[in-house]
């Protein structure tokens, strides 16, 4: 019987050692479809030019205007926030439709199926997707940050108070602006393994990320004093303030408040991890 | 070789797949038919690892699919020709397939032009006729060259350039010695290009048999005969163990051959002006033999049907 069994099966084609498709393999797959469509460069494109944009009407604007603002309010000024909060605001929407996609776009064209064929080790294929998004996303958000800070101190240039990156806390704000989009597509990648659906997804990372921390609002003020650190995104504006107190003194400090998005990224992560490999594709 | 034990896929409390057991062999075209929600694609996943059993097993070369290796050099398979990401290029989607499984560039070009899409290899797939999208999908499942090939509904909506094109494919891919698994509801068409037949309804195995016999299967199979004796022959087909019935102006004899019947007329001095085999198409014997296990029923007019059957079907 056993003769019967393997017959089919080419001699070299099964193998007993440690040669089998894996990894490397997936991880140079995962590259070639995420930049072989469009949409990978519509995305990126728009992230990076919405946080240069911010950067520069904000900053801008408040070149224009420094002459007749007040002594308080230009001492309640925050050059570096100010240059990456476009980021922070408009990548997390931008980063969120890219994560999404990134596995959704699969089960909606049903490709998710070719994909688990070529690939059964459901675990490499979520693993190497993961990584090949978070590696995009980092190789973008990084210089986007560094960009729209640029771009936004040299604007500020006339009012003398911009900011260099040897001040106290603006290289951390610039970095944890970039970290921070990146978790959030990662948050949304994951989510979106979860739901399987691009729809869906989207408007799910949008309640987490956005809604929830308006929501919180609703809540008595101690409450949310006590809440409104443990949401994800939750005033991350606040967390890279570099001058004066937080917005919300109630925030960790700024990589507490990353880790705590770290943290439900991770959970998300997990749970699309382990849906995907018990559930049938 | 495919090997499936005892195959059940439940959805709560429906069987999508019932207790399925079957070897698909190498050399042949195996066809895999069964009215539309029988449980073919279904059992076609389970092949492919992509869901999971509810119960029992199937392996391929006596190992589970998720156990290959390199999945691509032993099994190709192709479930849905339109499930491809539109915005990528037809060369970009083989290549990402490629890769996984260390299958080089060149082999991508390569079937490329076995399947007759080198000139659009640049082209986004997005604007593919049904007919090339098609071509991409069995050109992705021989990527590996693999000893196993899966199509599912393949000739589905095509032209029938595009069929008799898959046809002789599938063909001369069992020609070279692969097994090679084709799902279909399109009888006309196992017709023409399956060796054996593995039939279900309903989840249910209904018969793993080869062409020929599955068609001798069927009580459509008969001898029509013309004759001013009617009366006569029809006696003496019964007192030799055939039945008869009418058949518009000829007499139908099921259950013995032509040259029994013609023998028993000359016996008898029946006059025949006429005397021949109908043909029994695989569609009849399907029909006749999968009418308890279609799930979706539409009522035929009566005269599109052969009279036995009709009454079959009633009963």
């Amino acid at each position: 019987m056993s003769a019967v069994t393997t017959q089919g099966v080419r001699p070299g084609a099964r193998t007993t050692g440690r040669r089998r498709a894996g990894l490397p393999g997936t991880l140079r797959s995962e590259l070639t479809k995420i930049i072989s469509v469009r949409s990978t460069y519509w995305a990126l494109a728009v992230l990076v030019l919405t946080s240069v944009v911010w950067s520069i009407a904000f900053c801008a604007g408040t070149a224009a205007h420094w002459a007749h603002m007040s002594a308080q309010s230009r001492a309640g000024f925050d050059p570096t926030q100010s240059s990456v909060i476009g980021l922070v605001l408009f990548g997390q929407l931008v980063i969120a439709v890219l994560g999404a996609l990134t596995i959704t776009a699969e089960y909606s064209t049903q490709a998710i199926r070719t994909s688990l064929t070529v690939m059964p080790r459901r675990g490499v294929v979520y693993g190497a997707k993961a990584a090949v998004f978070a590696a995009v996303a980092v190789a973008v958000a990084f210089p986007a940050s560094f960009l729209a800070w640029f771009v936004g101190q040299r604007l500020l240039a006339s009012t003398h108070a911009e900011a260099t990156l040897g001040q106290p806390n603006v290289l951390r704000a610039v970095v944890a602006s970039a970290i921070f989009v990146v978790l959030c597509g990662l948050f949304s990648y994951g989510l979106g393994a979860v739901l399987r659906s691009t729809a869906g997804t989207i408007t799910a990372a949008y309640g987490f990320m956005f809604l929830l921390p308006q929501l919180a609002r609703a809540l008595p003020t101690s409450w949310y004093n006590d809440a409104i650190r443990w949401l994800p995104g939750g005033q991350f504006d606040g967390a890279i303030s570099t001058s004066g107190p937080p917005i919300s003194s109630h925030l960790f400090s700024t990589w507490g408040e990353i880790a705590v998005l770290g943290g439900y990224t991770a959970v998300v992560l997990i749970a699309g991890a382990l849906l995907l490999r018990r559930r049938d594709a | 070789m495919i090997e499936a034990r005892s195959l059940t896929k439940r959805y709560g409390s429906t069987a999508a797949v019932s207790d399925l057991s079957f070897t698909i062999r190498p050399g042949i075209v195996t066809g895999f038919l069964g009215p539309n929600g029988a449980g073919k694609t279904t059992t076609m996943r389970m092949i492919l690892g992509l869901d999971y059993p509810t119960a029992g097993t199937v392996t391929i070369g006596g190992v589970p699919y998720a156990r290959l290796a390199y999945p691509m050099r032993e099994v190709g398979a192709l479930l849905e020709a339109r499930a491809v990401n539109g915005g990528r290029t037809a060369r970009s989607h083989l290549l990402s397939l490629a890769q996984t499984n260390d299958i080089s560039r060149r082999r991508v070009d390569e079937v490329l032009g076995i399947v007759g899409l080198a000139d659009v290899a640049g082209k986004r797939s997005r604007g593919f006729s049904l007919g090339m999208s098609q071509r991409l999908g069995i050109a992705a499942t021989l990527l590996g060259d693999p000893q196993i090939l899966m199509f599912d509904e393949p000739v589905n909506g095509l032209d029938p350039e595009g069929i008799v094109w898959i046809r002789t494919f599938m063909r001369s891919l069992a020609a070279e010695g692969r097994t090679v698994l084709v799902s279909s509801h399109l009888m006309s068409e196992m017709e023409n290009t399956a060796d054996h037949l593995i039939v279900i309804g309903r989840g249910h195995l209904i018969a793993d048999c080869s062409m020929k016999e599955f068609i001798a299967r069927s009580s459509g199979q008969a001898v029509l005969v013309r004759t001013p004796h009617r009366d006569v022959l029809a006696t003496a087909v019964m007192a030799a163990g055939g039945t008869v019935s009418d058949s518009g102006d000829e007499l139908a004899v099921h259950g013995l051959s032509e040259d029994q019947v013609a023998d028993l007329a000359f016996a008898n001095g029946v006059r025949v002006h006429h005397l021949a085999p109908t043909k029994v198409s695989l569609e009849q014997a399907f029909m006749e033999l999968t009418a308890d296990s279609v799930d979706y029923h539409a009522e035929l007019p009566a005269s599109r049907e052969p009279a036995q059957h009709s009454t079959e079907a009633r009963r």
